[in-house]
């Protein structure tokens, strides 16, 4: 672990050498808020006052925080493991003594080191403009950051796994990370959603990644709820544990690298 | 006139090779078109999802029923297409040329260099696989017969829209730049990234204060909000017109004097 932190360390020094850099990406952040928060006003707006703006809000800043803690805004990690894959790069990361999807994600945390601390700042905001209703949200929280985190890295990974298979690695990315994005609650609440085809969404992993964790923050949920919200994200959790490291042996079993 | 005339035959020299060029190059690997194609499709069903999930709460988004939006959308995505297929990919190109410290090997050419390289790749292979089958879905979503559309307001609402792609790539240019003087500007260019994405609000959606910001100091509604609204019909086209040509000017007139001022700074590492 102490080599992790090490790496975590070195990349976060990296990126302090482009201070402008550093301004220009929390301005991305706060504009991006911004524009969100000018959406969900007309949106809400254009309710006639049936919706109220405030939850909205408060909805996205801790999405976004989850996203960013999480590491699963646009799957940049994932996009991280492809492009070594692509340049031939892994083979240095295979060579070392470590394990090396561990070893590239500590990597990579130090890189957006940023992001986590805008995630930070997002956080508490929405839990200001909207505080949980009692330290049990808060709990329940935390538990399903932990379970979001494990979900968003295997796919994060799977993603990353493509380059094994394909030189065009991007187009397929992009295309699922569209598709995760919606099915998330990351660009719309799933409460928003037709009652029936939520049901059916809230089966899949996706919302584990960024609803499940924000909706139990902000909502009081019973002891039921809570259990089957539990156990469909911990469950998926696991699954895709498993499927991640058997493709991840899999996929290395047929890379060729070029001369190291 | 004979110089002017030559100028303009140069120019137009540069965009057929460049288009050649960048032609042979998309068409070397066909096989990685694939994965883009599903990509951008998928990206629009997204999209009309998400309007179709909007929609199921409210009747109206800041006075646009369900179909003026997916006409919005159309014309969204079609500002988008034309922005990324062509100058984000020659920008792009431009920060790693300036990073690397190669760009002098494009200032030796012959050509006027800021033209050349604005307009370095002109990928139309890219434009037709992505742009065309999400755009002929799209309006096959439209119910053209229900939208208020007059000839008059429509040729304003196209040249607004030309007007407000030549401003908006002037304005991300100008965002590239501080590679220049700072060795990196990939998060300082993300800011474009970050302003265009409010493509779902019409331009009737935003106060007075943030109509006048996102039209004259960060000219990203003209790509897609006014030109829309002017061809509804919701707001009178000329003075949208004019505002649009003077946004225009200026910001092509900055580009070309802030080009100037960098290349003075530029050092190489050859």
């Amino acid at each position: 672990m102490k080599l992790f932190f090490s790496v975590v360390k070195f990349n976060w020094l990296k990126i302090l050498a482009y201070p402008f850099e550093i301004i220009a990406f929390f301005a991305c952040r706060l504009i991006a808020l911004g524009m969100l928060a000018l959406f969900w006003y007309a949106f809400a707006q254009s309710t006639g006052g049936t919706m109220d703006f405030k939850p909205l809000v408060a909805y996205f800043l801790v999405a976004a925080a989850i996203k960013d803690l999480t590491f699963s805004t646009d799957f940049k990690f994932g996009r991280y493991i492809q492009k070594i894959i692509m340049q031939g790069e892994i083979s240095n990361y295979f060579i070392k003594p470590v394990k090396t999807v561990p070893f590239l994600f500590f990597s990579y945390a130090g890189e957006n080191g940023m992001g986590i601390v805008y995630a930070f700042i997002s956080l508490t905001i929405g839990l200001v403009v909207l505080p949980p209703a009692s330290w049990v949200n808060i709990l329940a929280f935390i538990i399903f950051l932990f379970i979001a985190l494990f979900v968003s890295v295997a796919f994060n990974t799977l993603i990353g796994i493509i380059s094994f298979h394909s030189t065009e690695g991007s187009g397929f990315r992009n295309a699922i990370n569209h598709v995760i994005k919606i099915l998330s609650g990351a660009i719309i609440p799933l409460t928003l959603f037709p009652i029936g085809i939520r049901e059916i969404i809230l089966l899949l992993p996706f919302p584990a990644l960024v609803f499940t964790p924000a909706y139990v923050l902000q909502n009081n949920l019973s002891g039921g709820e809570m259990f089957f919200t539990f156990s469909v994200s911990l469950g998926w959790a696991i699954v895709l544990f498993f499927l991640t490291h058997y493709l991840w042996r899999y996929s290395v079993k047929k890379y060729e690298g070029v001369g190291i | 006139m004979k110089e002017l005339v030559s100028k303009i035959k140069m120019r137009l020299n540069i965009l057929r090779v460049n288009t050649v060029n960048t032609f042979q190059g998309e068409t070397a690997y066909f096989g990685n078109n694939w994965g883009n194609i599903l990509s951008t499709f998928l990206y629009t069903v997204v999209q009309i999802l998400f309007v179709q999930v909007l929609y199921s709460q409210i009747n109206t988004f800041a006075g646009y029923d369900k179909n003026q939006m997916y006409f919005l959308l159309f014309v969204s995505q079609l500002g988008f297409y034309t922005n990324w297929t062509w100058g984000e990919v020659n920008h792009r190109l431009l920060i790693e040329d300036v990073r690397r410290g190669i760009l002098d090997f494009l200032l030796v050419l012959p050509v006027p260099s800021l033209w050349y390289v604005t307009f370095r790749k002109i990928p139309l292979l890219t434009i037709a696989r992505d742009a065309l089958p999400n755009l002929v879905l799209l309006a096959w979503l439209i119910n053209w017969a229900h939208l208020p559309l007059v000839v008059g307001n429509v040729v304003l609402a196209v040249l607004i829209f030309i007007l407000g792609i030549i401003a908006w790539e002037s304005f991300c240019f100008l965002l590239l730049l501080p590679v220049f003087w700072h060795g990196e500007s990939k998060q300082i260019y993300s800011l474009c990234y970050v302003l265009r994405d409010n493509e779902n609000v019409p331009w009737e959606g935003y106060r007075p204060v943030f109509q006048f910001t996102f039209s004259v100091i960060v000219p990203t509604l003209f790509m897609a909000m006014i030109p829309v609204s002017v061809a509804l019909g919701k707001v009178d086209g000329w003075p949208m017109f004019s505002l649009a040509v003077a946004v225009a000017t200026v910001f092509v007139i900055l580009k070309k004097i802030f080009w100037k001022i960098a290349l003075k700074n530029y050092t190489s590492a050859s």
